[in-house]
C-alpha cells in the first residue's frame, strides 16, 4: 500500500513526531512504500536550519532524513507555512531580504498542491 | 466516490493550523479535486459575519473566499451555527455524518 504522511505539529512535541517516526518505520518493515511526507503548519519548523536540538535529545530534522533516505521519499515543506515561521529557502530568502536559506538540508519547500498530489496518488495519507 | 472531504473542528482562530487549513481546501480546488467542507463544531463560528479579529484574517472572509474557486458543498454539523451565515451551507444530523463520509474516498480531520 502507498502511505504518505502529513506532519502538523511542532518537533518539540516530541511524542508526536517520535509516534510519526515509529509509524514511518512500520509502513516501511511491512513493505508498504511512503510516497512522500509533508510538513505544514507547526510542523514546518522541523525544517528550521537554525533550531539546535540539545545534546541528550533526538533531533527530529535528522531522524526524518533517515526515514526518507531509507523510503526513498521526499520530506516537503508547504511553503506558506514555513515562510511566516522563517523556514526560507534560498529564492524566499532572497525575495524577503532575509539573508540565506533557513531549511535543514534533506527538506524541500514546495506549495500545497504536493500534499493535493500526495493525496491523489496515495492510497492513505496518515496525520500526525 | 467523491475524492477529499476536509473537516474543520476547532474555533477558528483557536490555532496556527486553524487559520492556515482554508488554503488546504484552495490547493484541493485548484487541483481540480472532487472535494468538500465539512464544518464540525465550534469550527461554525467561522460562518458568523460578525467577526472582528485583530491579528488575524477574518475567518468569515476566507470562508466567503471558497466561493471563488467553485466549492460546492460547505456541510454544516455543529449546535454553534449562527443565525445568519456568510456562505450558504447544508445542514447535516450528527446521524448522517456516517454517511457523507462513506462518500468520500478521503476524509481530513484538521
Amino acid at each position: 500500500m502507498k502511505f504518505s504522511l502529513l506532519i502538523t505539529c511542532a518537533p518539540q512535541l516530541s511524542e508526536m513526531h517520535h509516534d510519526a517516526l515509529a509509524f514511518a518505520q512500520a509502513v516501511l518493515d511491512a513493505g508498504h512504500t511512503l510516497e512522500q511526507i509533508f510538513f505544514w503548519g507547526e510542523g514546518t519548523i522541523t525544517a528550521l536550519n537554525t533550531a539546535v536540538t540539545p545534546r541528550d535529545e533526538h533531533d527530529a530534522a535528522s531522524l526524518w532524513r533517515k526515514i526518507a533516505a531509507q523510503a526513498n521519499s521526499e520530506l516537503n515543506v508547504c511553503i506558506a507555512s514555513a515562510t511566516r515561521r522563517g523556514v526560507l529557502d534560498g529564492n524566499e530568502a532572497i525575495r524577503h531580504d532575509k539573508g540565506s536559506s533557513s531549511v535543514a538540508p534533506g527538506f524541500s519547500v514546495v506549495g500545497l498542491g504536493s500534499l493535493i498530489e500526495a493525496e491523489t496518488g496515495s492510497d492513505r495519507v496518515v496525520r500526525f | 466516490m467523491r475524492d477529499l472531504l476536509i473537516c474543520f473542528t476547532s474555533d477558528p482562530y483557536a490555532s496556527p493550523i486553524a487559520q492556515e487549513r482554508i488554503d488546504l481546501v484552495i490547493a484541493a480546488l485548484n487541483f481540480d479535486r472532487n472535494a468538500a467542507l465539512l464544518l464540525l463544531n465550534e469550527s461554525a463560528l467561522a460562518l458568523n459575519p460578525n467577526q472582528q479579529p485583530i491579528f488575524a484574517k477574518s475567518a468569515a472572509a476566507k470562508l466567503q473566499l471558497l466561493e471563488l474557486f467553485d466549492l460546492e458543498d460547505i456541510y454544516v454539523c455543529s449546535n454553534q451555527l449562527p443565525d445568519n451565515s456568510v456562505v450558504a451551507v447544508k445542514e447535516i444530523a450528527e446521524s448522517a455524518l456516517n454517511d457523507l463520509m462513506n462518500n468520500f474516498k478521503n476524509v481530513w480531520v484538521l
